[in-house]
């Protein structure tokens, strides 16, 4: 087995904890003080909470796909 | 709060009984298979030898018997909500299993493995608690509704996580019992936390651990069994469900990881839910040295497998090995989550 190999797929999956880690502080510190509290707020307050939760999914998922990508490309051995 | 002598009890009962049940009746139950003909080419092997399958009733009957002697020694629903979870579930894989079902129509269908959790909830009002708990930084408020919203969510994914990942002897046993033995350490983490922790959700997660232990000794390689989606979606839906009840969701997920990796890069690949079946190309072929190798060809979608493989062939022993090392390394981010969240 290549320990290389792991390291790598370690290294994503490191990546993608932190994110986890990094978004929940975002999540708790930032979006959810915004008011008033989702269920009694109309728009935008509860709007761009969701908004600004989806934005932080998609980050996650983003960076993922880059990662892959990047891993992907340097495993290609090359011709 | 320390734990009664009817915990103590509970615990090892919740363990064992499950562990016995594997081991007294897979062998028979194997046999029955293969005499039915109920039997799937192993395709990662040179000669492609018949294994039996679906060993997955066997699994949820073990998980079953687990629950229910929790249940008989403590009168709690959350055994019962176990049971209904992982039996709605397996009927799913078994369905899958017997006739099939489409890469859409099965996670459809797994949103009614949360329908017992959230109908227990609005009964007894003490199976979860509506917010999640993050490492560090504190829960979010209680929403009732965003909550279920996200347990409806919780059930097809993790499912189908565990799901993508049984493709190789000694995979989804190895990484079940694994990502459970994680979820332990994080509701012991939680229960050390509290005054008031309710043991029953700590026994509620032994027979899943003790089942998948137990299955590991028949799926390793080389297989005697395959457990097929009633197996995999039967462990992924009640791996879901322990993670809500016992309140550590986001060490859960943290565990899941290299699943959730697997299943996104194989969402992303096939630019949707497709079966197995139904791929036009797979993501490894076995080569003539009998090693497994990545498939080159640009539809073969991508694979935690086909990622590992991509620079150096391997045998799938040790495919398994660095799927299982990196699971390894998952459940400690989820340990290191769960003292974050509450020792910290």
């Amino acid at each position: 087995m290549s320990a290389k190999n792991l390291y790598s797929l370690m290294l994503i999956v490191t990546v993608a904890w932190a994110l986890i880690l990094a978004e929940s502080y975002f999540f708790i510190v930032v979006i959810r003080p915004l008011g008033p509290p989702i269920h009694i707020g109309l728009v935008p307050s509860s709007v761009l909470k969701v908004f600004l939760t989806a934005c932080l999914g998609l980050l996650w998922v983003g960076v993922m796909f880059a990662l892959d990508y990047l891993y992907s490309r340097q495993g290609k051995t090359p011709t | 709060m320390l734990p009664t002598g009817r915990d103590d009890v509970a615990l090892v009962l919740a363990f064992a009984l499950p562990f016995v049940v594997v081991f007294a009746f897979m062998p028979r139950y194997l046999s029955l298979l293969r005499s039915w003909g109920r039997v799937a080419a192993d395709v990662h092997k040179p000669g492609q030898p018949k294994v039996p399958t679906p060993v997955g009733p066997l699994l949820v009957a073990a998980i079953v018997v687990g629950e229910l002697a929790i249940y008989l020694l403590n009168q709690s629903t959350i055994p019962l909500v176990a049971i209904e979870v992982s039996v709605v579930a397996g009927a799913i894989g078994l369905y899958d299993d017997l006739k099939g079902l489409g890469g859409v129509v099965k996670p459809v269908l797994l949103l009614l493995a949360a329908v017992p959790l959230l109908l227990e909830e609005q009964v007894h009002h003490s199976l979860y608690t509506g917010s999640l708990a993050f490492p560090l930084f504190g829960a979010t408020g209680t929403h009732f509704i965003i909550f279920a919203v996200l347990i409806l969510a919780a059930m097809p994914v993790s499912a189908n996580a565990f799901n993508m990942l049984d493709a190789f002897n000694g995979e989804i046993s190895g990484f079940t019992t694994l990502v459970t033995v994680a979820l332990i350490a994080g509701i012991v983490m939680e229960g050390a936390s509290m005054t008031n922790f309710d043991y029953i959700r700590l026994c509620a997660a032994m027979p899943l651990a003790a089942t998948a232990i137990g299955f590991y000794y028949f799926n390793r390689y080389p297989a005697k069994a395959f457990d097929g989606d009633s197996g995999s979606l039967a462990f992924g839906a009640l791996y879901a469900a322990l993670a809500i009840m016992g309140g550590v969701e986001v060490a859960a997920l943290v565990a899941l990881l290299p699943a959730v990796l697997n299943s996104y890069y194989i969402l992303y690949s096939m630019r949707g839910l497709v079966e197995r079946k139904e791929m036009e190309s797979r993501p490894t072929y076995l080569g003539d040295d009998g090693k497994l190798h990545a498939n080159d060809k640009s539809g073969a979608p991508t694979t935690l497998v086909r990622m590992i493989l991509l620079r150096s062939p391997m045998d799938e022993k040790h495919v398994v090995q660095a799927i299982l090392t990196l699971t390894v390394f998952a459940c400690a981010l989820s340990v290191i989550t769960s003292a974050l969240t509450w020792l910290v």
